[in-house]
């Protein structure tokens, strides 16, 4: 059995901040094509260069992330659509 | 009409001919009134941080003339980006100390840039931050998620279980208006919250003097039905008492209120039960 690989706290903040954006895509789904699951994974795809010492950086994606987050998970928001795709 | 028509653009055409190589005569009456007073170079150290670039956060030092410049921080910070530094980043936006965009750290003190005269002794520098132990998205601008959050916490908006009165609007004495006096004006820029040792601490999950004073506007107001719930909601540990009367925040408001004394009186009022 492989053992799953111990991860920093950095790390799981960053991996449960995405499991929180699929889960609001899946709330969110049947309204559009593209989905928050999609943008949040270009957006990681995005930062893959980020070097993991730069902590400050890394601490202030997810910062945003969660705003986004925050605001997409809203009642409101039934879905969203994106006007140009994100570039890898 | 015709005549003066005629008068204007002939004096158009008189000041566009004296001025040099097609320069806007506006260029030329503003550079007037600056030769009228000596160049005071004045240094602005402000503080840079972008998320895209991998350097540590600095200061960049600016050096603007403060003779030819409006009087208040935010004339020099709108000159840098104007003239030296495109990229740099702060809020602003009514630049009369209505909004509350502008708040920042400056010489130590936090204030709102936009009613912070600029130290006219140019042998010092001036240091401009943003608000202390606020998550910086970029230079001056700050992330206020967390102080919104609060601010929200506290439902501030009336809440009331008996329909209007008269149908169109609740009524209240001039006395219990007066006593909103004071506590209405604050406009959240959040330099009180800011510069409270104990919020830089616990801004978790202690509310902030801006965020209780909003709790006291709404703790007395007449008109709301639901101020048990709010004192309940208020009495907390956390929330309320980590307050220790340290009073920076009533000293550092660019509104002139009085956090600090609105906090004591929802302590005195979790204390003795009665609305004061």
């Amino acid at each position: 059995m492989v053992r799953a690989p111990r991860l920093s706290g950095l790390q799981r903040q960053v991996l449960s901040l995405y499991r929180s954006a699929l889960r609001i895509s899946r709330a969110k789904e049947q309204q559009g094509s593209l989905t928050i699951a999609e943008l949040a994974r270009a957006d990681i795809e995005r930062h893959r260069a980020v070097s993991r010492k730069d902590i400050q950086l890394i601490e202030h994606l997810i910062r945003r992330g969660r705003r986004q987050l925050d605001l997409l998970g809203t009642l409101e928001v039934t879905g969203m659509q994106l006007q140009n795709r994100p570039r890898p | 009409m015709q005549a003066l028509r005629r008068g204007l653009l002939q004096r158009g055409r008189l000041l566009v001919a004296e001025a040099p190589l097609g320069r806007g005569y506006a260029t030329q009456a503003e550079g007037a009134a600056v030769t009228s007073k000596a160049t005071v170079e004045k240094e602005f150290l402000v503080y840079r941080w972008s998320p895209d670039s991998e350097e540590p956060p600095r200061y960049d030092s600016y050096k603007v003339d403060i003779n030819s410049c409006g009087p208040m921080m935010l004339d020099v910070l709108l000159k840098i980006k104007d003239e030296q530094d495109q990229t740099l980043s702060l809020r602003r936006s009514c630049r009369e100390g209505i909004c509350g965009s502008c708040a920042m750290n400056i010489d130590g003190t936090n204030g709102l840039a936009c009613l912070t005269k600029v130290d006219r002794d140019a042998s010092k520098m001036t240091r401009v931050a943003p608000l202390p132990h606020m998550f910086v998205v970029k230079d001056l601008v700050v992330d206020m998620a967390n102080f919104y959050a609060q601010y929200k916490h506290i439902q501030p908006y009336l809440q009331t279980t008996k329909p209007k009165p008269d149908g169109k609007e609740f009524l209240q004495t001039k006395d219990d208006r007066a006593k909103l006096d004071g506590l209405y004006e604050c406009i959240l820029c959040a330099c009180c919250s800011t510069s409270c040792p104990s919020y830089w601490w616990n801004s978790d999950k202690y509310l902030g003097p801006a965020v209780l004073l909003a709790a006291y506007r709404w703790i007395i107001d007449s008109r709301d039905d639901f101020t048990e719930e709010r004192i309940r909601q208020v009495n907390d540990q956390w929330k309320l008492y980590r307050c220790h009367t340290i009073g920076n925040c009533t000293t550092v408001c660019p509104k002139g209120l009085n956090p600090a004394k609105a906090i004591a009186k929802i302590k005195q009022i979790v204390e003795t039960g009665k609305i004061v």
